[in-house]
């Protein structure tokens, strides 16, 4: 064999061996966990790791957390050991409830939001958000009379918050904190999964997405459900940052003809029919979650005013299907 | 120039081309941009990327087992099991059904979406 031969046959040797050592360089393997059990809702967490058992270890304490803030913040049921919202709804009127940082921290965003919806966002409204809660549940449709008189109590300043617990002043009144608690949980958790070493993951707790770090072929892909039926309306490429959409056609029930969604206003007291679906991008998830509640129960004009105080970027889906975005949202596209 | 030479390195060249390809085959991974849907009576149950590895519990009625690309029907409480012995399922299009308990897996295409929201 002469020199030259053995010098390609060594080339291809080596090529090879890079060919066949390729996957080892990227072994980040995709892994993914339903989580059925909370929000109210389905969670997905997907992670690129090197071992299985680092995914499976991670995702195991994440349901311990998740577990955890879905019980502090529960409105219906109670827990054995913790004071939750019920305790503090239970306790309206009566008598402060000492409750965990977790608690005290939402409430305080709750009222922030309230702040800078200009009431829009109201996490006090809880009377009046169980009465569609049981519409939406198959149960009684409320009344005019009983979304009136539930909406009297509604006020946010009769939330009085101490540095450990919280207590309502009106014993009518209730927190619920649908609108924000799955943005504060997204942002609380991915914080908790990056303390325990994840560097590639993505969370979807029922249509709130964070992301942190890139896949390894790129950035995350998110689509924006196209609410009149099949397929996308966008898909958005990020890092980093949090995707969150409100729609109408995530819960709803229709009675005489009429759809009644989830999202319900604080002014009517009836679901806001303004848009089928607002999505907000932003880095902070709480944030966005906030958001895109609140964007939705408000015009298009007062919205946009709110998205450009607020940097995020916004895309609007107007019922008669026209698409309404912020500048920077198509950057996303 | 040598002849034997030019034969090296067309050689070298050819190597180098067909160890691309196969880097992006391997890279690529087939299944990246497909998933299965799930519907029970004609309502979504959910979505899952085919590309990764899990065991879905349905509604506690059945369990969808995804693996290595492929899936396929395991636990069924349905009477006759017809479901579980549908086999696997991999290309868009393909599906298993489980008719008593009115359960559907489809293989979706252009999914490379991590998520739709």
């Amino acid at each position: 064999m002469g020199k030259k031969a053995i010098k390609s046959f060594s080339l291809l040797m080596a090529l090879l061996l890079a060919v066949a050592l390729f996957p080892a360089c990227n072994s980040k393997q995709r892994y993914s966990r339903d989580y059925l059990g909370y929000f109210d809702t389905s969670c997905i967490f997907t992670a690129y790791c090197t071992e299985k058992s680092e995914f499976d270890s991670a995702a195991d304490k994440l349901d311990s957390e998740m577990e955890r803030l879905h019980r502090l913040f529960d409105v219906y049921n109670e827990y054995e050991g913790i004071n939750n919202l019920k305790t503090v709804n239970d306790n309206a009127g009566k008598a402060p409830v000492t409750v965990e940082n977790e608690l005290i921290s939402l409430a305080e965003y709750g009222k922030k939001y309230y702040e800078m919806t200009n009431g829009t966002l109201n996490i006090a409204m809880g009377s009046v958000l169980r009465l569609w809660h049981e519409a939406l549940g198959g149960g009684a449709f409320p009344t005019d009379d009983q979304l009136k008189s539930a909406g009297e109590h509604c006020n946010i300043e009769k939330l009085i918050i101490t540095e450990d617990t919280l207590y309502l002043e009106d014993s009518a009144m209730s927190v619920d904190v649908g609108a924000i608690a799955k943005g504060y949980a997204a942002e609380y958790l991915a914080k908790f999964l990056k303390d325990e070493g994840m560097e590639s993951f993505a969370l979807n707790l029922g249509g709130n997405v964070i992301t942190v770090g890139e896949k390894p072929e790129g950035k995350w892909k998110i689509g924006i459900k196209n609410p009149e039926g099949d397929g996308n309306s966008a898909v958005l490429s990020v890092s980093d940052t949090s995707v969150v959409t409100s729609g109408d056609y995530e819960r709803y029930i229709i009675k005489d003809g009429v759809r009644y969604n989830h999202i319900i206003s604080s002014e009517t007291l009836y679901p806001s029919d303004n848009f089928r679906s607002v999505t907000v991008v932003c880095k902070n998830s709480l944030l966005a979650d906030a958001l895109s509640t609140s964007l939705f129960c408000m015009s298009l004009e007062d919205g946009k005013a709110l998205a450009k105080k607020s940097g995020a970027d916004i895309m609007w889906i107007l019922p008669s299907g026209d698409i309404v975005r912020t500048e920077g949202f198509s950057e996303y596209e | 120039m040598n002849k034997k030479l030019l034969h090296d390195i067309i050689l070298a060249f050819a190597v180098i081309i067909i160890s691309l390809c196969l880097i992006f085959i391997l890279s690529r991974g087939g299944k990246e941009g497909e998933y299965i849907e799930i519907t029970i009576s004609g309502e979504d149950y959910g979505s899952y990327p085919l590309g990764s590895d899990r065991t879905v519990d349905v509604d506690g009625k059945l369990t969808v087992v995804i693996e290595g690309g492929k899936a396929h029907i395991e636990n069924s409480l349905c009477p006759q099991k017809e479901c579980e012995k549908c086999g696997e399922i991999s290309h868009p299009g393909e599906m298993l059904v489980c008719l008593p308990q009115g359960i559907i897996v489809r293989v979706c295409g252009n999914g490379e979406n991590d998520f739709n929201i």
